[in-house]
């Protein structure tokens, strides 16, 4: 948590006794000034699987007012299918994963989505406009 | 000089994705926890600022 606290000081650890009920959550703030609040779930084989990422509030909506949540997995806008009605971010793969990549570098990527998302309400493009794909 | 405006960053990230060549990367700033353009060849960051491009240029999973 030493790293996460000096990059995203306002993430705590939610800690549970059930194996990969943990998660990390707070608040992140997109230029613009809108905050998001963020949750990470821990898995419960950490470091060695992707951590799940949420976006527990605002509710978001695309820029003609569907819900992403009722988007459900999309490939232009980076999103899985979404569980417990929180959009979740596409960030790594779990052929991309590697025990080295810290909770940080995750948030980091979820940082530049908000900013990509934000674009496509602007703009109307998809995410994907912003925010490459990794390759296969 | 930085930029930090939401439609600068927003012209960067699509550029990277678009594979063109920029003069400006882009850090996260912890302190204020904004992205922040500034000229790539800038050496005078904060000592905690940290690049966004890589993670970026490294691609999002996509479903």
């Amino acid at each position: 948590m030493d790293i996460l606290s000096r990059y995203f000081p306002s993430f705590h650890l939610n800690d549970s006794i059930i194996p990969g009920h943990a998660v990390v959550e707070g608040t992140m703030r997109s230029n613009s000034g809108t905050e998001y609040v963020i949750r990470l779930h821990v898995p419960a084989d950490l470091p060695n699987s992707v951590p799940v990422a949420e976006i527990v509030s605002p509710v978001l909506r695309d820029r003609f007012g569907h819900s992403l949540v009722d988007l459900g997995t999309s490939y232009p806008m980076h999103l899985l299918k979404p569980e417990n009605g929180y959009v979740r971010i596409c960030h790594y793969s779990a052929s991309h994963w590697n025990p080295n990549i810290t909770f940080s570098k995750v948030l980091l990527k979820i940082r530049a989505w908000l900013e990509a998302y934000e674009g496509h309400l602007d703009s109307g493009f998809p995410i994907d406009h912003f925010l490459p794909h990794m390759e296969a | 000089m930085e930029e930090k405006d939401s439609k600068s960053v927003q012209e960067h990230l699509a550029q990277i994705t678009q594979g063109k060549t920029t003069t400006k990367k882009l850090v996260f700033d912890p302190r204020t926890q904004e992205l922040v353009l500034v000229d790539a060849k800038e050496t005078r960051l904060s000592p905690d600022a940290v690049t966004a491009d890589d993670p970026t240029r490294d691609g999002f999973f996509g479903a």
